[in-house]
């Protein structure tokens, strides 16, 4: 009930037409970054977080977290029209998405892809309504010891679930969370990495990385490809109408992607890239055509599409309550809260409810404002994505530069941003996750700070964190996601050795 | 695109091996040189980057160990993929480098406009002109709407004078 309280509130916050109009530019931004290659939302919060010393905290996270989820919705656009995917957790409906639409069936794969991303995204934000004060409830237990074993956990959960390997994830991790320590350490007034240059003293700022990793580097790594392949954009034509078997074969698959994505969005394992795997190969499963897989099944795009825009409302669930962001984008959004001077944690929901209701409302009125942006206005979108592209990614480029010198106007800066952008277009090469950057720049100092409080109430005993109940089970259950993986390929082989 | 090795290592994973060390030994390096007070003697602000670099350096074995044969599974190791357009990339890269030198004198509206001409020019736009021209006016739209929007400053320059 206290939920639903809290929720009327925080319609009134939203429906206000300041509010809806902030919601509006949110997921039209939001769909535009999602349709178009090369750009997604964690870099155009970024470009975008300036915005918040002149709007308050209300409208601004509207705006963010209409831009996250617009680019969910958009970004299956593109999976299906062209093969590139437009954000990285649509990966798995570019492959059943776009055979469909090469079978003139793209209306249809679009469809649900946006019904399916509308009911899932609806579900999630339900259960972010009643998920929310239980976890707050759960977070005011927790100490400094236990934060920082909940980081640990997060890191460790984030980098050897994104990504290929876990030495790569790491080592990503750890780029991000050295990033992290550069500048003045706030406890002790020391300067760290700083190597005397004054500019240096604040730390870089991670915008610079973001859009550094995001902007550049993409945009050098696509220029390097250049010419590698022919995107061909695949015009919509034939009836537009989901048939009766279309939704049929449809329902099912939603409602068991909104099930699988917004629990593991919620965890601290977050991300939206494993639950739409998971839900693909799921629906292989349990369809009666499985054979159709791979050929363009209807399943194979509501499914994962709904996975995706779930886990998206999920993730909000840690970063609102535990200040935990466990993706790029939200890492992104609580670097927003800490330019308001908001903590994000277990306060938050009792201190701002205007901020966190408001929020929270908004996104029931912007999975209803998507639905009719990519629905019935679909053909815009996909004009957007006849931009040329040379004029596309030079865009781009000239927002980045933007987007980092317009906060510093530093020279360092334009420097620092070229060196990240080539750093970025190697990770790229070589297969390293970049999210895991940016969240261990985000998280890695408030890790340190939950560390340094623990050991000050422990008087430095170290062995707070393995003597508190809650905070040992933390640090097992990371332990457990680095090694269960390999324990689980050594298990397979033993058995398949016995076998032969 | 091609894998050579050399030892025994694929040399660009190797590279990229040694590259992790060298930041690791950087980091560990760089803490030696924070002045640490004695008020903070127990968790004072050498502990974390201490504990960064050490993991770096160990990253950065893990990584070379992975570099050996033909190294670990990605784009720049696999020989189907087809080379890189080192043209293209420098386009990108040279017209930033280029604008970062000018931007003190040329203004921050010429040298975004240099990096999108050279970036469109990357992805073979096929007229300077044209590439110039909607440069130029998508940074003047960026700077008037958007930046002042935001309340950024771009700071000072010829044009940005004049306006």
């Amino acid at each position: 009930m206290d939920a639903l309280a809290s929720l009327a509130h925080g319609f009134s916050v939203a429906l206000t037409p300041l509010h809806l109009l902030w919601c509006a530019l949110g997921v039209t931004l939001g769909t535009a970054v999602g349709v178009l290659p090369g750009i997604g939302p964690a870099l155009t919060i970024a470009i975008l977080l300036p915005i918040t010393y002149q709007v308050d905290a209300t409208s601004a996270f509207i705006l963010f977290s209409g831009i996250y989820f617009g680019a969910m919705f958009g970004g299956s656009t593109t999976s299906i029209l062209i093969n590139t995917p437009g954000e990285s957790a649509t990966i798995v409906t570019a492959i059943e998405g776009h055979k469909m639409a090469r079978k003139g069936r793209g209306a249809q794969a679009l469809a649900t892809a946006a019904i399916g991303s509308f009911i899932a995204g609806t579900v999630g934000v339900i259960g972010l309504t009643f998920l929310a004060p239980v976890v707050t409830k759960f977070a005011l237990m927790l100490g400094p010891a236990e934060y920082f074993s909940l980081m640990i956990l997060a890191f460790v959960t984030v980098t050897a679930v994104l990504g290929n390997s876990v030495a790569r994830g790491f080592t990503s991790l750890f780029f991000g969370l050295a990033l992290g320590m550069i500048g003045i350490d706030l406890q002790s007034g020391q300067p760290r990495f700083t190597f005397g240059i004054p500019e240096l003293f604040d730390g870089i700022n991670v915008i610079l990385v973001t859009v550094g990793l995001f902007a550049v580097g993409e945009t050098l790594y696509l220029a390097a490809r250049h010419g590698a392949s022919k995107d061909e954009i695949i015009a919509i034509k034939g009836s537009i109408w989901m048939s009766r078997e279309d939704w049929s074969r449809s329902w099912k698959p939603w409602l068991r992607g909104a099930a699988i994505g917004f629990p593991m969005g919620a965890l601290p394992a977050g991300g939206a890239e494993l639950p739409t795997l998971l839900s693909y190969f799921l629906e292989k499963r349990l369809s009666k055509k499985p054979e159709e897989f791979g050929h363009g099944a209807i399943e194979g795009v509501a499914g994962p599409e709904a996975a995706n825009n779930a886990a998206a409302a999920g993730v909000l669930v840690p970063m609102l309550t535990l200040g935990l962001p466990t993706g790029a984008t939200a890492a992104i959004m609580l670097s927003a809260f800490q330019g308001y001077g908001i903590n994000p944690g277990p306060q938050l929901l009792t201190s701002q409810p205007d901020l966190v209701w408001g929020l929270i409302a908004s996104l029931y009125i912007a999975n209803v404002m998507l639905l009719v942006l990519n629905l019935p206005l679909v053909g815009l979108w996909v004009r957007v994505l006849h931009i040329p592209k040379p004029y596309l990614f030079a865009g781009i480029m000239v927002f980045a530069i933007i987007g980092t010198y317009g906060i510093s106007q530093s020279f360092i800066d334009l420097v620092l941003l070229l060196g990240i952008g080539v750093i970025g277009f190697f990770m790229r090469l070589f297969d390293f996750p970049t999210s895991p950057v940016i969240i261990g720049m985000i998280l890695g100092p408030m890790a340190e700070q939950e560390f340094r409080r623990a050991m000050i109430t422990s008087q430095g005993d170290m062995t707070v964190f393995i003597t508190h109940p809650l905070s040992a089970t933390l640090l097992g259950l990371a332990v457990v996601a680095v090694v269960s993986p390999h324990l689980w390929r050594w298990i397979n082989r033993k058995n398949r050795s016995k076998a032969e | 695109m091609r894998n050579p090795s050399y030892l025994g290592f694929a040399v660009g994973p190797a590279l990229v091996a040694l590259g992790v060390l060298a930041l690791g030994s950087v980091v560990l390096w760089a803490t030696g040189t924070i002045p640490a007070s004695p008020l903070y003697a127990k968790v004072g602000p050498k502990v974390f980057p201490y504990a960064i670099g050490v993991c770096m350096i160990v990253l950065g074995l893990k990584l070379l160990l992975e570099a050996r044969g033909t190294g670990w599974a990605c784009e720049a190791t696999d020989p189907n993929e087809p080379p890189l357009n080192l043209r293209s990339f420098g386009w990108i890269a040279g017209a930033f480098a280029l604008g970062t030198v000018l931007i003190g004198w040329i203004g921050f509206i010429l040298t975004a406009t240099l990096v999108f001409v050279g970036t469109a020019r990357s992805f073979e736009a096929r007229s300077w002109l044209k590439s110039f021209a909607i440069g130029f006016a998508l940074v003047l739209l960026a700077y008037f709407g958007f930046a002042r929007l935001l309340g950024l400053r771009m700071g000072e320059g010829f044009l940005e004078s004049l306006l």
